[in-house]
């Protein structure tokens, strides 16, 4: 219905223009390698604009676009599961950069590194972990993911503590 | 005061964005090959239809007795059997925002279904015939019983070594899927 798709092409953009970079952050945090990646962020987008026609604010906008998001990105990681095992630095050197040659250059390590992290994590821990990332709260996070808000404290805790650690660990050694 | 730089959440916000943008005019081409495919799925499956219904209409015309018959009705009733639970499985009704992880869970039980060997399950409407069909080719034929088993041997060897394969990818599967569950329980 004519109608129905400009309303939807419209809150399509809409959505893509609010969490357009926060839906290309997600893609990297489940695909290192790049032409998965891209395949990955045109599923997500098209995903996102055919479930608009289903969007009826039963959730906010932003609830609606991360379970689009996640829903597709861990269908794409179930797929693809045999050819993932460890992800090498090499795949990552991709990453979009920074105009700043000598900010790009550490930032880029420390961004890779913590990219990294989040790939190696299982499906259920890389979903919260790439929200947390996202500066989420746990009440956000527990509406995205339907996980109580004591498991959601839990497993952010235990986040918090992983990424502190290990981290930490990285950047004794990685710059 | 000013965000830490080396904080994760700052150093995963401020990463920059791709350079390619995904269009609204990419995504309507997508969108329009996806239902260009969802539309050949229905003639895909008449011609499937088309295809059983000649061979039963073939089997039912040399069927000579009973036996004849009742294997026929088999096969047929089977393949309906047999759609029935492909088209759950390739279409299951879905929504696009259920929440994530139970979403998860749907698509890990699937998948750990299909590891374990689920998808001999489709073809479980099928094993009356096959046993009825079996039945009928051991009892009538002239053929040294070793080239009447042949088929059968084949079938179980082929049946045991998809099982065995599919079950140890499970393992790794299983224990996620435990621990989700944990999560969820919580």
């Amino acid at each position: 219905m004519p109608t129905r798709s400009l309303e939807q092409d419209r809150q399509y953009l809409e959505a893509a223009a609010e969490f357009g970079p926060a839906l290309d952050r997600l893609a990297r945090g489940y695909e290192a390698d790049a032409d998965l990646r891209r395949d990955l962020r045109q599923e997500i987008h098209t995903a996102l604009w055919r479930s608009l026609a289903k969007f009826n604010g039963r959730c906010s906008l932003r609830t609606w676009v991360y379970r689009v998001a996640h829903n597709t990105a861990a269908s794409h990681v179930l797929k693809h599961r045999s050819r993932r095992a460890f992800v090498g630095l090499e795949k990552l050197g991709d990453v979009a950069g920074d105009d700043d040659p000598e900010r790009s250059a550490v930032q880029r390590n420390a961004v890779q590194r913590l990219l990294v992290l989040v790939q190696e994590l299982k499906p259920a821990d890389q979903q919260l972990t790439l929200l947390y990332l996202e500066d989420l709260d746990g009440a956000a996070i527990g509406e995205i993911t339907g996980l109580s808000p004591s498991a959601v404290a839990l497993k952010i805790h235990r986040i918090k503590a992983m990424l502190a650690r290990r981290f930490q660990q990285g950047g004794d050694h990685g710059c | 005061m000013a965000a830490d730089p080396q904080d994760p959440k700052t150093l995963w916000q401020d990463q920059e964005p791709e350079a390619d943008l995904v269009t609204l005019e990419q995504i309507h081409d997508f969108a329009r090959r996806f239902d260009r495919k969802t539309r050949f799925t229905p003639a895909g499956v008449a011609l499937c239809i088309l295809i059983v219904g000649f061979i039963t209409g073939q089997m039912w015309l040399g069927a000579h007795d009973t036996l004849h018959r009742a294997t026929t009705i088999l096969f047929a009733a089977g393949q309906v059997g047999c759609y029935f639970l492909i088209y759950r499985v390739l279409f299951p009704s879905r929504d696009p925002a259920e929440p994530v992880s139970a979403y998860l869970r749907r698509r890990m039980v699937g998948r750990l279904s299909y590891l374990r060997g689920g998808l001999s399950v489709v073809l479980l409407p099928l094993a009356p015939f096959v046993l009825v069909g079996g039945y009928q080719v051991l009892s009538r034929s002239d053929r040294p019983l070793w080239v009447k088993l042949l088929p059968f041997a084949l079938m179980a060897a082929t049946m045991v070594f998809v099982t065995v394969r599919a079950r140890t990818g499970a393992k790794k599967m299983s224990a996620q899927l435990r621990e989700l569950d944990e999560l969820m329980k919580h």
